[in-house]
């Protein structure tokens, strides 16, 4: 403490004593008796006995785990004992729930709470990124690296929507399934409704994880899929301190793509030609020989030319050829775009205080990421600020005011189209090719590439953020400590806007023809505005009467209402005037402009209450309702009831357990059954709305403004209900060291609305949706934790271990259509299962694949069969043929379920151990089964097995892949392939281009012998940290000093690896969100991998408090 | 702050357990809901836009209207008529009906209207909405025969109109007839809704369109025995043929009388020119590249992938009159021969001599017969635009009349003739006006310098299923319709359709193929393999190939059957040249289609027709 007194030092004396517990009277050992303000202390023996040196005048602290911390100053004696009381605080902390905190041993419900310690010292962009593997049933499922996007959050579940291939004729452009109206967790941030990339993290107190819907219940219509409710800091007991955290990080990618291709120009070309000659090869003919690479010609004998060169030892990259540039390089195009290492940076400071009457505190933060990207602009910055003040009016009356301010930048470059630069890089970025001509011009793969225009900084996304927050509320009492009401209101504003400019880029074929890559007129600024206004309100009461000992009874009731505002404004002028200005529309042609505007509006209103009663500390039943009105529903449905109900018992406080009270704590059953409403559609599903456009026909000289068509309401529109079934078991051990939590639950989804049954055509639209589907979904959750202190070399050693393991799945209850395709969802589908193909390896000669099943369905190559080298797909239903049948449940031919893409046994391991000043702590988290199959177009797996010009993977070359004898020593056709390296086992099959990326290729369709297994365990932190003795310390009148160095996503196991080092197992996800969506699934379309990448990151930082 | 009182407002309404539906009702910015909408005449003009914008008909509809017909060889053709694939209910389509979602869903909630807009001006747009919904059940009609019919806007738990069987044929007709009937009177024409661009549906529109319709309806009637359905006999329950063509001739008369319309002198200027000829055209389509851009005709046309490679035949250049007024004696005549003397609107129909073109190079040239996409020798001209780069590029700004007073003259004519009400003074004022319009000297079927085509008369007498009582009048009327209305949003399929003579398309064929160009014996016989031709002094070969500037030829590809060229001996001397490609033509189903699979998979209570 900056006041605190420094007691002179006098002479020192030993003191000894017993610890015993209190109430039995028996010694207490590994309790740990110490100087306070000092890191002098001993351990209690067996007998609970202790012994130590001391100053006098010194103060002597006991402490052990699930007691009371005593105090006793020394005043001259040399023996003290000491007689712990239980702590009713940690047996029975305070947890928090739906508007309100009930005592752990009042909880019936399946609700976790984290301290805001696992997420403080994270150096992550956002706390949904820290909040990962931490709690048991919450997924977050992470999209890529991008630190400004945040996961998706899923409680007991996960996204039952997905894409597939289109069907099992074709790849080209996939279908997108869904079904609901689908929904995430809601994140309440001091009771308003957010986002956890807004919130500083070094804000949080705690995190409370509501996880059934008995505990959901209370937050209505939104709470479907569980809540997340972070509080927020306050300045509790505090006199004034200031805060400063600093830290620095140095990030790296978890992979780095750039090591493992093959950069070398006639290796890659070598492969590129046999690649594109398997692909029409068969016995009788040899393949055919390239004259382009993609789009950029190089002549049919290119691959002699370049051999040529070598030989004569000419590395020279630039020549002509045809009369325009040819190029002979050595291009790693992606060591040319991507950092090794990039930084970044956190400031963060709090100013807290209080007295009787007043309660402040004062936080912000800085946070700064340099880009990846070694060319063009790209950084990311944020800015937090909290003032929270509190103010206790009278002796019944408080109020208070939290508001929050969050600002995000972010700048981007981007290829000219929304196209994902690694899609650009795969099918433009060829070795042989080069950025700049000799004479310093662009050549067509730099602008291609997106080299150009990253380069040149000028075609960019910017994207801003504010969000301000101002909640005010009063605490009234209207009755001490039985009777409490609390009202508050709370406005939010997001100002969101992006910018998107793509400049004119052109690039030199030879030195006079030059080709103008993005025309001018075809250059624009886009701008996209979306201002949201959200308002809500609370009301609740809170009664706690007392009612003697053996009764306790904690009723809550309320009502809140929210009002939601989002408008959507576009912008776009084209034809930029000036080649590096692009901060006005006004410095654009002004002949092609786009306006639009939409909105989104909707009202909620909910009445809700809760009684939690225990009868003698043992027996807990709890009831909640919430009743919500939406203006999503036609108003005949706009109310919905939904109630739960819970039961406790407190197994370990019946009289006839008391022989388990030395060894067991707390042992409690719970059982709960909930319903909840979901309304999270569209507000204006069910209305018959009609829009204006222009249209097409000329009327009188002019184009006309037309109505739509109106959109066909749904035959019913009401609430998707999910019913949960949970039983739980909560057990703490030996004094609350070893604890255990444990849930198995049902959840069953009904009336989800989707598509409606096929109506016949004269009902003149598609079908209306519906409330037709649903499904269930089960899952189980544990957790053990241990934790204990001892003496370690005369210093006090604590631990902490936690793990948590759990899992879900979900299957297709009910679904409206009738043609059950394997593709879609059919009732009895587990969610998640991949069709495809078995195999039996590859055929190792053309004899072996003459005599095996036909295949006409594969289009290997040019051809609709297979040779050596390729892969033996299994008959399974022995027709002689290779097929899919009619691809339905019914008939799906030799199609199988060969994997699941839903993450199985997702597990967090914490380990915690503190000595002396110094911790050091470590987080493991993963995912026991997880199955990938590469999705269409997704070249950073396959390689030249996409597209010939793709990137050549360096675990593709030499004996990796089957080499074929296609000629004889006389150089003529041998018709009786083998595989000549067969005794090398190679993975890859046969070098045929296209083989991954056609229609029907062998590769394309999913099979087993390509099917990946995701799973993986990742260190994701560990950290070190020393915090420095008080004596040193306050000589220089801090309290507190921390330093620390914390890695993030340190160390990765997976078995991915075997086949590929290009993936992260954790975000293997299409596409990024902010250029090209997921939704291009399929040819063409965008592929796995091209996401921006996850980040390895160091962090030193410092923590001082004055 | 307004806002935040209004929440605050709420929120106490709310909180007292009272009205709380303002604030659980939203809406959105952009978009309307019909609680609310067709409050003013602007919303109906807008909604009624929305109708002209989806189903004015577009470019590619009227293009390939005429497809098949007897007059007409191209290249394939659709499975339908072909005569060595099956077709049945599983490839069939058409059977779509969304338009009657917006039809009844403006009738249903215009009523909003009332008060707001005055009495005259509600009836024009109920008018609209009605004959939008005529004119396209009548399409569906004259696809299937009989179809379900409902005026209500169903809502999807409609089960009984969803799930139900089909309307007969001639309740629907009388359904129809009532929309047209209350449009044709209702509809305004007034300056205000009657404007020069000819867009948008007003009086003259309904009536013009309603002549077409009821006249198709009637003679269809008249010549088709049984409704195509059910193969039984027409009830005449409702209307009957002759009232339907009495009510063809009253809706061509209501146009006839108002003196809106003329025929305009140059009769080319109505298929090329950009602006609508909006003294003839009652209504139309134009295209401005810079506005709603262009359509593809010309390329249509002169493109051996694009179309279908439309030519015209001996056939229907031998149905153009004289410039005198009587008709060619003999086919046996070269191309270069047969465009002298004869009626204007052949040259503009069918390419002849003379017929220049813009090259790409800018510079003037006759064009030249292309066989890649002309099978016959006569290549269609009526729509093509003659300058080279709209040959290759979908640039063409030509407007496209939709129906046009010529039509109505030509419906009024016939219904009259029908009737047994035809007489000197009507066929000067239809029949004889579009002759004096093209440059063909009137003749009066029943004056003494009428000169009688026999071949004319077995044309549509000889070796067909039905052959109606034709009189003189009656068979020049249609000829009257080929020369005026060739290649016009597929009015001839219908005729054939309509004259119960669709078994021409096979017949027509089977006489001796898709007959072309008359050749000479020497011509016929230039050299082995090949037939020679000069056109313009151009000389062609078709047979093979030869790279001569001053010759063109043509390889034929005789390895599959239904795709050769053939010589047919001509009665006199010489040869046609043939092209051979079957169609298919069966009187007891096709006419009228099957219902789709899909449509019988999802309501079983449609059953099938006739035949099918």
């Amino acid at each position: 403490m900056l006041f605190a007194s420094l007691s002179a030092q006098a002479q020192s004396q030993t003191v000894s004593g017993v610890v015993r517990d209190a109430k039995t009277n028996e010694p207490v050992a590994g309790a740990a008796v110490m100087v306070k303000g000092t890191s002098n202390g001993i351990s209690t023996e067996l007998d609970g006995k202790y012994s130590l040196k001391v100053n006098q005048g010194a103060v002597l602290v006991c402490q052990f785990f699930g007691y009371k911390t005593q105090e006793v100053s020394i005043n001259g004696r040399s023996k003290i004992d000491f007689a712990l009381e239980e702590d009713t605080q940690t047996l029975d902390a305070t947890v928090v729930v739906g508007y309100g905190t009930l005592k752990k041993s009042q909880l019936v419900g399946s609700v976790e709470n984290l301290s805001g310690d696992v997420i403080e010292n994270r150096p992550n962009a956002n706390v949904a990124r820290s909040l990962q593997g931490q709690v048991a049933g919450l997924n977050i499922i992470q999209v890529d690296g991008k630190a400004s996007h945040t996961g998706k959050i899923y409680i007991r579940g996960n996204q039952t929507s997905y894409y597939s291939r289109k069907n099992f004729n074709s790849s080209a452009s996939g279908s997108s399934h869904s079904i609901g109206t689908g929904g995430s967790a809601l994140v309440l941030i001091d009771g308003v409704e957010g986002s956890l990339t807004d919130v500083n993290p070094n804000d949080i107190e705690t995190v409370a994880v509501l996880k059934d819907a008995s505990s959901a219940s209370i937050y209505g219509s939104k709470a479907a899929y569980g809540v997340v409710l972070v509080t927020t800091k306050n300045a509790n007991g505090e006199k004034f301190s200031i805060t400063y955290n600093g830290s620095y990080s140095l990030n790296t990618r978890t992979v780095k793509w750039e090591d493992n291709v093959v950069s070398d120009g006639l290796d890659w070309t070598e492969a590129f030609y046999q690649f594109y000659g398997g692909d029409t090869a068969t016995p009788t003919s040899a393949g055919k020989v390239p004259s382009t690479a993609n789009t950029f010609t190089i002549g049919a004998d290119y691959l002699d030319r370049l051999r040529a060169r070598r030989e004569a030892g000419n590395y020279d990259v630039y020549d002509t050829y045809n009369g325009a540039y040819a190029y002979y390089g050595n291009t790693n195009w992606l060591k040319m775009f991507y950092k090794r290492y990039n930084s970044a940076t956190t400031h963060d400071v709090s100013v807290k205080g209080s007295s009787k009457k007043l309660q402040y505190s004062l936080t912000g933060r800085y946070f700064t990421q340099e880009g990846i990207y070694k060319i063009g602009s790209d950084e990311y910055n944020t800015f937090n600020l909290r003032a929270k003040a509190k103010v206790q009016v009278t002796d019944w009356l408080s109020i208070d005011n939290n508001t929050s301010m969050f600002r995000s930048k972010q700048k981007q470059p981007m290829f000219t189209t929304s196209s994902v630069l690694g899609k650009q890089l795969d099918q433009h970025g060829q070795p042989i090719f080069v950025p700049y001509n000799e004479d310093g011009s662009w050549t067509l793969s730099s602008n291609k590439t997106a080299y150009t225009a990253f380069s040149e900084g000028n075609t960019g996304q910017d994207d801003s953020n504010l969000t301000f927050v101002t909640a005010t509320g009063a605490d009234i009492t209207l009755i001490k400590n039985v009777l409490t009401f609390r009202g508050d209101f709370s406005y939010k504003a997001i100002r969101r806007w992006r910018e998107r400019y793509r400049a004119p880029l052109s690039f030199w074929l030879s030195p006079s023809t030059s080709v103008d890559y993005v025309k001018q007129e075809d250059s624009y600024k886009s701008r996209w505005t979306y201002d949201t206004d959200y308002m809500t309100a609370n009301a609740v009461l809170t009664w706690t009467p007392k009612l003697g000992n053996n009764h306790n009874l904690n009723v809550v009731g309320g009502w809140n209402l929210e009002d939601y505002q989002w408008d959507r404004f576009y912008l776009q002028r084209k034809g930029m005037l000036f080649p590096d200005k692009h901060d006005s529309f006004e410095l654009f042609d002004g002949t092609d402009i786009t306006v639009e505007q939409n909105n989104s509006d909707y009202g909620v209103v909910g009445f809700f209450g809760r009684a939690n009663y225990t009868f003698l500390r043992r027996y807990i039943i709890e009831g909640a309702f919430r009743y919500d009105g939406s203006s999503k529903f036609p108003s005949s449905q706009q109310w919905g009831f939904f109630p739960s109900v819970s039961a406790g018992w407190r197994l370990s406080e019946e009289p006839w357990m008391s022989w388990s009270k030395s060894w067991m704590d707390n042992f409690k059953i719970r059982a709960n059954y909930g319903s909840l409403g979901n309304g999270s559609l569209s507000p204006y599903t069910f209305l018959e709305t009609m829009g204006i456009d222009k249209g097409s026909v000329v009327v009188d000289g002019a184009k006309v403004n037309v109505t739509s068509n109106p959109s066909p309401i749904p035959s019913s529109l009401t609430w998707e209900t999910i019913t949960t079934y949970d039983l739980g078991i909560d057990a703490d051990f030996l004094k609350n060291r070893l604890s255990f939590s444990g849930d198995i639950y049902r959840k069953n989804t009904t009336d989800m609305i989707t598509t409606g049954p096929e109506l016949p055509d004269l009902y003149g639209a598609s079908a209306p949706q519906g409330n037709y589907g649903s499904l269930k979904t089960t899952g189980w959750e544990l957790t053990l934790s241990w934790r204990d202190a001892f003496k370690l070399a005369g210093k006090d050693f604590s631990y902490n271990v936690k793990g948590s393991l759990w899992d879900t799945q979900t299957w297709v209850d009910e679904y409206t259509t009738t043609n059950h395709l394997c593709l879609g969802y059919y009732s009895g589908k587990k969610l998640g299962e991949i069709w495809g193909f078995k195999t039996d390896g590859y055929f190792l000669s053309n004899e072996e694949a003459n005599n095996w099943a036909t295949d006409s369905y594969h289009k290997n190559g040019s051809n609709f069969r297979a040779y050596a080298g390729d892969l033996k797909f299994i008959d399974r239903n022995g027709d002689g043929t290779i097929n899919y049948g009619k691809q339905t449940i019914e008939d799906h031919g030799d199609l199988a379920v060969i994997g699941n893409t839903t993450p199985r046994y997702q597990y967090g391991i914490n380990l915690d151990f503190k000595w002396n000043g110094i911790g050091l702590s470590l987080f493991f988290q993963g995912i026991g089964k997880r199955d990938w199959y590469p999705a269409v177009e997704s070249a950073y797996f396959w390689g030249q097995y996409n597209r010939p010009y793709s990137m050549l993977m360096e675990n593709q070359t030499g004996d990796n892949y089957c080499q074929i004898n296609y000629t004889n020593d006389d150089g003529s056709l041998n018709p009786n392939w083998v595989v000549t390296n067969a005794d090398k086992h190679p993975y890859w099959t046969r070098r045929v281009g296209y083989s991954a990326n056609r229609n029907v290729g062998p590769l394309t369709v999913e099979n087993d012998y390509y099917l990946q297994n995701a799973a993986y365990l990742r260190l994701k932190n560990l950290t070190i940290d020393y915090t420095l003795p008080q004596k040193i310390v306050q000589k220089v009148k801090m309290s507190n000093v921390r330093v620390y160095l914390t890695m993030e996503n340190l160390f990765t196991w997976s078995p991915i690896y075997k086949h590929t080092k290009m993936f992260d197992p954790e975000v293997i996800t299409t596409g990024d969100s902010d250029f090209d969506s997921t939704s291009k699934y399929g040819l063409s379309g965008v592929g796995d991998g091209y996401s921006y990448p996850m980040l390895k990151t160091f962090t030193f930082g410092v923590s001082l408090s004055f | 702050m307004k806002k935040f009182i209004n929440i605050l407002i709420a929120s106490i309404a709310v909180a007292g357990l009272s009205s709380c539906d303002d604030f659980l009702t939203r809406e959105p910015v952009n978009e309307f809901s019909a609680e609310t909408y067709f409050a003013s005449e602007s919303e109906l003009k807008m909604f009624t836009d929305g109708m002209l914008n989806s189903w004015m008909p577009n470019p590619t509809e009227t293009d390939s209207g005429d497809n098949y017909n007897d007059l007409i060889a191209t290249k394939t053709s659709t499975d339908f008529f072909r005569g060595d694939v099956i077709w049945d209910d599983t490839k069939q389509g058409g059977w779509s009906w969304s338009f009657l979602r917006r039809c009844n869903y403006m009738l249903k909630y215009m009523s909003n209207a009332k008060g707001k807009v005055s009495d005259e001006v509600y009836n024009h747009y109920e008018g609209i909405a009605r004959f939008w919904r005529a004119y396209i059940y009548f399409d569906r009609v004259k696809t299937f025969s009989n179809v379900p019919w409902t005026d209500k806007y169903l809502d999807s738990k409609d089960t009984a109109a969803l799930f139900g069987p089909r309307d007969d044929r001639e309740f629907v007709m009388h359904q129809i007839v009532e929309d047209l009937e209350f449009a044709c009177t209702n509809v305004l024409g007034t300056s205000a809704y009657h404007t020069d661009g000819r867009a948008r549906i007003d009086k003259y529109v309904v009536n013009a369109m309603a002549s077409r319709i009821y006249l198709y309806e009637g003679t269809f009637r008249k010549n088709v025995a049984n409704n195509p359905a059910t193969g039984e006999p027409w009830n005449n329950k409702y209307e009957t043929a002759d009232q339907l063509i009495q009510l063809a001739a009253n809706a061509a008369n209501r146009v006839m009388v108002d003196d809106a319309f003329k025929l305009i002198n140059n009769y080319s200027d109505l298929f090329l020119s950009t602006s609508l000829q909006k003294d003839e055209v009652i209504w139309g389509r134009t295209f401005l590249a810079a506005l709603n851009g262009t359509h593809a005709y010309s390329r249509y046309f002169k493109s051996s992938t694009l179309g279908q490679q439309y030519s015209g035949t001996k056939d229907l250049v031998r149905m153009f009159l004289k410039t005198d007024g009587t008709p060619v004696l003999t086919g046996e005549q070269t191309i270069n021969e047969e465009f002298n003397g004869r009626d204007p609107r052949l040259a503009v129909t069918v390419m002849g001599p003379g017929h220049n073109v813009k090259n790409l190079d800018g510079t003037t040239s006759p064009d030249v017969i292309n066989c890649t996409f002309c099978m016959t020798g006569y290549m269609m001209v009526k729509w093509v635009v003659p300058d080279a780069t709209h040959f290759q590029n979908s640039i063409d700004e030509n407007s496209i009349p939709l129906i046009r007073y010529a039509e109505v003259l030509l419906n009024y004519a016939e219904a009259m003739n029908e009737l047994g009400k035809m007489d000197e003074t009507i066929w000067n004022e239809t029949v004889g006006a579009l002759r004096e319009r093209a440059g063909v000297k009137n003749i009066y079927p029943g004056s003494s310098s009428y000169v009688k085509d026999e071949w004319l008369r077995k044309y549509y007498t000889t070796d067909v299923n039905h052959v109606p009582n034709l009189n003189d009048i009656a068979l020049e009327i249609r000829r009257e319709r080929v020369s005026e209305l060739t290649y016009e949003g597929g009015l001839r399929q219908d005729d054939i359709y309509r004259y119960g003579q669709a078994d021409l398309l096979e017949r027509r064929y089977n006489h001796q193929g898709w007959t072309g160009i008359w050749l000479s014996d020497a011509d016929a016989n230039a050299d082995a393999g090949g037939f020679a031709f000069t056109f313009e002094g151009t000389n062609y070969k078709i047979g093979t190939k030869v790279s001569k500037t001053t010759e063109y030829a043509y390889q034929i590809s005789n390895n599959t059957d239904n795709r050769n060229w053939s010589l047919a001996k001509a009665e006199g001397s010489g040869y046609y040249l043939v092209y051979n490609y079957k169609l298919k033509w069966d009187d007891n189903s096709m006419y009228c289609r099957p219902i789709p699979a899909t449509a019988t998979t999802l309501n079983p209570a449609l059953g099938q027709n006739h035949g099918w």
